[in-house]
């Protein structure tokens, strides 16, 4: 396991556009290659937050985000989504499919942004959908599927072209105890591989499997 | 992972995919720009088409033609090489050049009706022969149904002038040009209009403008080509009142099929505009989604104006042919398919260019607010 830091947050504070709390207050915290770190704490201590501003869906209101050692969270929207396409891979919090494509449509849909022909990808999301145990045809939408294979789905997409860091915000919610044992096995091993692995759970169990755990408390805010 | 086969292919076949998979709104879309296209067609090109066949009656009546008399024995007469010369502008579609008359009367009834002969210089008729050989050194000529009716000849026959004694060999029958159509009864001489030193005099000249726009300038090119000759010794005649007539019926129809076009047009805007709209709103954590997945925002405008642009495209054909099909059934006139092309291309730019504005309101969505569960 290397220890090269992938991602840090230096001093971040953050305050949702017309609020006057901030949901995050000078938090710094390293996230190395190779590792699994769970973020835990009660609803509404900022988890889901704290991922959207490492992922550069957010721009913290103070402090800074660092990606491999470079300042990231200034640079202008096209750079950041360019980031998003080719460096991350994001599992949300209720999978979050797109309704009108079918299964196979929605795994490899990450990497048309990255102007990637999303069909050189269909053997890698086979491949992928039998590692997290799911067997539903391809050609299925996600109405005709459950919320937990959509969840593994999900997982596919993020994990499709083997991005850098991976988010996951409550990637085991809607999973029975051996599904989010397989998830987070996927995920594990994508850590393993030299993936950067970041994880919003409520779960203890998942946050037990997790090489680093983060639990923000009321104190951590 | 192998390079993709190029993101415009690629974005292609996102967009074809995404179209296809939105059934309801891709369908709407459709049958919007389809009704559009076809209202328009059934409505501003209806009214292109009269206006054309309006026009076309209009310009049949001789509003391009300009016609300059002048006496023979006047001071400066006209002469025939005239027509040759004003043939050769690019304005002027042709010119006919028209000698003094001589009266004839059919060689076998001395007392039967005289009827008008004259020369005439230069093409009469797209299918009629600039000269007609002599029949044993008699000229042939012409001569309109009226004129071998009141001078009473079976068909081709003989004509003799009584002062002269010249005779004729009426060869044909004719129509008159419209400038010259009060002449008739009337016999024509076909001539050649002699460009050398010797040209024949001639008293009528008649040029026809290639448009009626052009009536004004091919009237003030024969006053310039004529100049030398006294205002007093020739009358030229133009259509201009009958042109300014065809240029403001012209300029009426095409402000009223315009603001029909545009109205047209408003009317497959707003509502695509509102369907692509809906469909954002409808849509708002797909657009979110594809932010957080890495899409930029010029990709999502891109994406949903290609989107729109696909069906624009076949809503328009569609109603292209829906709308010709719907004219030709009616029995109403066609309109130029030059302009059924260019109304559906109108409509389908319009209306894919105007779907820009919903899906930059569709591109801004911020993944944040729209991703996040509360």
């Amino acid at each position: 396991m290397t220890t090269a830091p992938r991602l840090a947050i230096d001093d971040v504070s953050f305050t949702y556009p017309g609020g006057s709390e901030a949901v995050v207050d000078r938090w710094s915290q390293t996230f190395v290659a190779g590792t699994v770190t769970a973020l835990t704490g009660p609803s509404g201590c900022g988890k889901s937050t704290r991922l959207y501003l490492l992922a550069l869906l957010a721009r913290p209101t103070a402090g800074r985000v660092l990606l491999d050692g470079v300042p990231v969270e200034r640079l202008s929207d096209p750079v950041r989504a360019r980031v998003r396409a080719h460096r991350f891979g994001f599992v949300f919090q209720d999978a979050v499919l797109d309704p009108t494509r079918t299964v196979l449509d929605n795994i490899v849909e990450s990497v048309l942004y990255r102007h990637e022909d999303p069909a050189t990808f269909v053997g890698r999301a086979v491949e992928l959908m039998d590692r997290v145990g799911v067997e539903v045809p391809l050609h299925r939408r996600p109405a005709q599927i459950s919320g937990g294979q959509a969840q593994r789905i999900a997982l596919c997409r993020a994990l499709l072209a083997d991005p850098d860091v991976v988010f996951a915000d409550e990637p085991t919610g809607n999973l029975d105890r051996a599904t989010a044992d397989v998830v987070m096995g996927a995920m594990r091993d994508h850590a393993a591989a030299g993936g950067c692995v970041v994880i919003v759970t409520h779960d203890p169990t998942v946050a037990a499997q997790a090489d680093v755990h983060l639990d923000l408390g009321p104190q951590a805010a | 992972m192998s390079r993709g086969r190029g993101p415009v292919r690629v974005l292609l076949r996102e967009t074809v995919a995404a179209a296809r998979a939105q059934r309801i709104v891709s369908l709407l879309t459709l049958l919007v720009v389809l009704g559009a296209t076809t209202t328009t067609l059934v409505t501003a090109g209806r009214a292109e088409g009269a206006q054309s066949a309006v026009l076309a009656q209009i310009e049949q009546a001789g509003i391009r033609t300009v016609s300059v008399h002048a006496p023979v024995n006047g001071g400066a007469p006209l002469m025939s090489d005239l027509v040759d010369r004003f043939a050769a502008y690019d304005l002027v579609e042709s010119a006919l050049g028209f000698g003094p008359a001589t009266d004839v009367r059919a060689a076998a009834n001395t007392a039967g009706e005289l009827v008008a002969l004259r020369d005439v210089y230069g093409k009469i008729a797209e299918d009629a022969p600039a000269s007609l050989t002599p029949v044993a050194g008699t000229r042939q000529v012409w001569a309109t149904a009226q004129a071998v009716e009141t001078l009473g000849l079976p068909g081709r026959g003989l004509v003799r002038a009584p002062y002269s004694e010249t005779e004729y060999l009426v060869a044909d029958e004719i129509e008159l040009p419209m400038a010259v159509r009060s002449w008739d009864p009337v016999l024509l001489a076909p001539a050649v209009a002699d460009t050398g030193d010797d040209p024949a005099p001639i008293n009528t000249l008649v040029i026809v403008a290639r448009r009626a726009a052009d009536v004004g300038a091919v009237t003030e090119l024969v006053r310039q080509e004529l100049a030398d000759i006294p205002a007093q010794d020739l009358m030229v005649e133009t259509s201009q009142e009958l042109a300014d007539a065809y240029g403001m019926v012209d300029g009426e129809l095409t402000r009223q099929n315009r603001a029909i076009i545009l109205g047209s047009l408003a009317s497959a805007v707003a509502a695509v505009t509102v369907v692509v709209w809906g469909a954002a709103m409808i849509r708002r954590r797909d657009f979110g989604r594809r932010r957080a997945l890495g899409a930029t925002r010029r990709m999502i405008l891109t994406l949903v104006v290609a989107q729109v642009a696909l069906l624009s495209v076949a809503g328009a054909v569609l109603g292209a042919a829906v709308g010709s099909a719907w004219l030709w059934w009616s029995g109403d006139p066609l309109p130029d398919p030059a302009y059924v092309a260019s109304l559906a291309v109108v409509v389908a730019a319009t209306t894919a260019v105007m779907s820009a504005v919903p899906a930059w309101w569709a591109a801004c969505r911020d993944p944040l607010s729209e991703l996040r569960v509360p």
